[in-house]
C-alpha cells in the first residue's frame, strides 16, 4: 500500500511540475523598460527567449526549472503579450505585461519620414508611391506598423509596408544602440513613369536635424512650369512664420496634429502659395523662439523642406537645409 | 677711421634688423595664441588689425612700436601676416604657422559632387550649384575654407560670410569630383547650404537633384570595422548606377564592396588612395552590374600602402541616371 502510494506520488511529481501555470511578476512596469520580470512555469534546460509585445528581452536568465527572469525591453505599447520560446518553440504561456507611464523617448532615436503614404493618384495619370527599405542589426522599429506594433528588421534588407493612410509624415523610433547600424532608403516615385526615372530620394531626418529658430531653404524656383510645396513638421503643435525673399510680409502657418498623444504623428503644415515669375527665391522659416521675447516663451523644434514638381514630367526635386 | 667703422657697423646693424618681428610665430589651428608684433618704425595711433593669411583679427597698440593680437582659428599651414592700418595693408615678410589637425578646430563637410560644367550624353550638360547663407542667428562672421577656387585665389583662402555678404553661390565647382570644405567647429549650424546637380539642357522638364552635403558625423568612423550599406539600388536598363566612395584625405585603404543581387553576393575591391590635400577626398567609383535591385555593402579591408596607416573615414552613395532622360536619383546610406 505504502509502496503504491509512493509510486503514485513519484509518478505525479513530473506531472505536477508540467502543470504549474505560467505567471509573471511584476505584471507591469515603465515603458522605458528595465524591469526584471520573474516568469514562473516549467522550463527545460534549453535557453529561453522572451518577447514583450514582439520585442526581445535584452536579458533572460533561467534560474531553475520553474523560474526564469527576463528584463522588460523599452516599448511604446500599453498591455502587451509576453511570449516565451524554447529552441524556437513557443511555450503555451498566455501572459500579459502592462507598460505604464510616458513614451520611452529616451531609449529611442526619433526619425522623421517626411513622406510615407499609400499610393496617391496625381495629375496626368501619375501614381506616386513611397518606398522604404531598411536593414541593420536585429532590432525592432516602432511607428511603421499600426498602433505600437514593432517592426523587426535585420541584416537582410526588407521593404516596409506602406501605411493605410494618415498624414504625409511619420515619426519612427529606432533603439539608440542600433540606429548606427541602420541603412535605410526612402524614395518617392511616379510608377507611371518608372521607365523614365527612378524617383526621388527623400531625407530621413534625425531629431538633431530639427531647428528651433531659423531654417533657410535656398533656390526655390518660381517658374510656372513647376509647382512648389513647402512641408513643415514638428513634434508638437505650434505657430511658425514663413518669409519669402521677395515679399515684405511674413506668413503664419499653424502646425497641427490629429491626435496630440500619438508619438508617431508629426504636427504638420503645408504651404503652397508661392509667387510666380520672381526667379529663384530664398524661403526662411522662423520658429517662435526666433523673434519672440528673450528668453523665448517656448521652443518648437521643427524641420521643413520644399518639393519642386515639374507640372508635365511630374519629376520631383527636394530642397532641404543642409548639412 | 674708428669712427668710419663705427658708422659702417651701425649701418649694417640697421640694415640687418628686420622691420617687423612676431612672437611667437607658431600656434594651434584653434587660434587663441596671443602674438606680439614689434616694429622698427613708430606705428602711430591708427586703428589696427592683423591679417593671418586672409583672416583678419583686431590688434591693439601696446606702445608705439608694439601690436598685440590673438590668432584666429585657421587651417594648418604657414600664412603671411599683414598689418592692416586704418584702410590699407602693410606687407611685413612675417609668417605664422598654424599647427595641428584641421579637425581640432574645424568641421569638415563633403560636397560629393562639385564639378565644372560637364557635357554628357544626348546633349546634356550637367552643372552643380552650391548655395550657402549665413543665418540670422550667427553671432559673428563665418570663414568657409575650400569654396574659393585654389587655381584662382590660392590655397587656404576662406570665403567669409558676414553682414555683407550674407550669402554665397558657386555655379561652377572645382571638385574632383568631390571636395571637402571646412567651417569653424560648431558653426556649421549657423549656415544654410544647398547643393544641386542639374542638366541645363533639360531645365524645363526637371529642376535637378539635390546632392547631400555630408558632415563628418555621417562618415563611417570605425576604422577597419567600418561598414556602409546602400540598399535598393536599381541596376537595370535604362538606368546606369554608379557607386561613389569617399575617404578622408589623410589615409587610404582597400575596400571590399559586396554587391548582393537575388541572394547572390559578388565581391569587388577598390582602393582609396590618400590625397594629402585637405580639400581633396580619397575617391573611388564603381559601375554596378545590371540585373535588378541590388544591395551594396562597403567594408574597409586593408590599407593599400602600409598597415601603419589608420583606416580612412568613409562615406558613399549611388547615383542612378536614366540613360535617356539623364535624370539622376541619389541613393544614400540613411539616416
Amino acid at each position: 500500500m505504502i509502496r503504491t502510494l509512493i509510486a503514485l506520488l513519484l509518478a505525479a511529481l513530473p506531472l505536477s511540475a508540467a502543470h504549474i501555470p505560467y505567471s509573471l511578476s511584476p505584471a507591469s512596469g515603465p515603458k522605458s523598460g528595465g524591469t526584471t520580470v520573474i516568469l514562473r512555469g516549467t522550463f527545460s534546460n534549453a535557453s529561453q527567449d522572451v518577447l514583450f509585445g514582439g520585442v526581445r528581452s535584452p536579458s533572460v536568465t533561467r534560474l531553475d526549472e520553474h523560474t526564469v527572469s527576463a528584463v522588460a525591453p523599452a516599448h511604446f505599447g500599453d498591455a502587451v503579450e509576453v511570449e516565451i520560446f524554447e529552441r524556437a518553440v513557443r511555450l503555451p504561456a498566455e501572459l500579459t505585461y502592462t507598460y505604464r507611464g510616458d513614451a520611452p523617448f529616451e531609449q529611442f532615436e526619433r526619425l522623421l519620414l517626411p513622406i510615407f503614404l499609400p499610393p496617391i493618384q496625381g495629375a496626368f495619370g501619375s501614381e506616386f508611391r513611397t518606398y522604404l527599405r531598411l536593414s541593420g542589426v536585429e532590432m525592432e522599429l516602432f511607428g511603421l506598423l499600426p498602433g505600437s506594433t514593432p517592426y523587426p528588421i535585420g541584416p537582410f534588407p526588407t521593404s516596409a509596408p506602406a501605411p493605410n493612410g494618415g498624414t504625409p509624415g511619420r515619426f519612427i523610433y529606432a533603439p539608440k544602440d542600433g540606429v548606427k547600424t541602420l541603412a535605410a532608403t526612402l524614395r518617392v516615385a511616379d510608377t507611371s513613369r518608372s521607365a523614365e526615372n527612378f524617383g526621388t530620394e527623400l531625407p530621413i531626418v534625425r531629431a538633431s536635424d530639427f531647428v528651433e529658430d531659423v531654417l533657410v531653404l535656398h533656390g526655390v524656383p518660381t517658374d510656372p512650369r513647376f509647382r512648389n510645396t513647402l512641408r513643415i513638421y514638428a513634434r508638437d503643435e505650434g505657430l511658425l512664420s514663413i518669409h519669402i525673399e521677395s515679399e515684405s510680409v511674413s506668413r503664419q502657418v499653424q502646425l497641427r496634429k490629429n491626435d496630440l498623444n500619438d508619438p508617431f504623428e508629426p504636427a504638420y503644415a503645408v504651404f503652397t502659395d508661392f509667387p510666380v515669375g520672381r526667379g529663384e527665391l530664398r524661403v526662411t522659416l522662423e520658429g517662435p523662439s526666433a523673434r519672440g521675447p528673450s528668453p523665448p516663451i517656448y521652443y518648437l523644434p521643427f524641420w521643413g523642406f520644399v518639393s519642386v514638381t515639374n507640372n508635365e514630367t511630374q519629376h520631383i526635386t527636394t530642397i532641404t537645409r543642409q548639412p | 677711421m674708428r669712427f668710419l667703422f663705427a658708422v659702417l657697423f651701425a649701418f649694417a646693424a640697421v640694415a640687418q634688423q628686420p622691420d617687423y618681428t612676431i612672437t611667437p610665430s607658431r600656434g594651434p589651428v584653434a587660434g587663441g595664441t596671443e602674438v606680439r608684433i614689434t616694429s622698427r618704425e613708430d606705428l602711430g595711433g591708427w586703428p589696427y588689425a592683423l591679417i593671418f593669411g586672409e583672416t583678419p583679427v583686431p590688434a591693439v597698440l601696446a606702445d608705439s612700436h608694439t601690436l598685440l593680437a590673438t590668432t584666429p582659428a585657421h587651417l594648418p599651414g604657414t600664412v603671411p601676416v599683414t598689418i592692416f592700418q586704418y584702410d590699407f595693408g602693410i606687407a611685413t615678410d612675417l609668417t605664422f604657422t598654424f599647427e595641428g589637425e584641421a579637425e581640432e578646430a574645424f568641421d569638415r563637410l563633403l560636397l560629393p559632387v562639385f564639378v565644372p560644367p560637364i557635357r554628357g550624353a544626348f546633349g546634356s550638360e550637367f552643372r552643380t550649384d552650391l548655395r550657402i547663407s549665413l543665418d540670422r542667428s550667427a553671432t559673428a562672421r563665418v570663414p568657409i575654407y575650400g569654396v574659393m577656387d585654389p587655381k584662382i585665389y590660392g590655397a587656404n583662402v576662406p570665403w567669409e560670410l558676414d553682414e555683407d555678404p550674407r550669402s554665397l553661390r558657386i555655379e561652377e565647382g572645382f571638385g574632383t569630383p568631390g571636395r571637402f570644405i571646412y567651417v569653424p567647429k560648431g558653426r556649421a549650424k549657423e549656415l544654410s547650404m544647398n547643393l544641386r546637380a542639374y542638366d541645363v539642357s533639360r531645365a524645363s522638364s526637371n529642376y535637378g537633384t539635390q546632392i547631400p552635403i555630408v558632415p563628418s558625423s555621417a562618415f563611417a568612423t570605425d576604422g577597419y570595422s567600418s561598414k556602409i550599406g546602400i540598399i535598393g539600388v536599381p541596376t537595370s536598363p535604362p538606368f546606369r548606377s554608379k557607386l561613389r566612395i569617399y575617404g578622408t584625405p589623410e589615409s587610404g585603404a582597400a575596400l571590399d564592396v559586396d554587391i548582393e543581387m537575388h541572394g547572390v553576393t559578388e565581391m569587388r575591391r577598390v582602393d582609396l588612395i590618400p590625397t594629402g590635400d585637405l580639400y581633396t577626398p580619397g575617391y573611388a567609383e564603381l559601375d554596378l552590374p545590371d540585373g535588378g535591385i541590388v544591395n551594396v555593402w562597403i567594408r574597409v579591408h586593408t590599407p593599400p600602402i602600409s598597415a601603419l596607416l589608420p583606416a580612412p573615414d568613409i562615406w558613399a552613395f549611388v547615383s542612378v541616371t536614366n540613360n535617356e532622360t539623364q535624370h539622376i536619383t541619389t541613393i544614400t546610406p540613411r539616416p
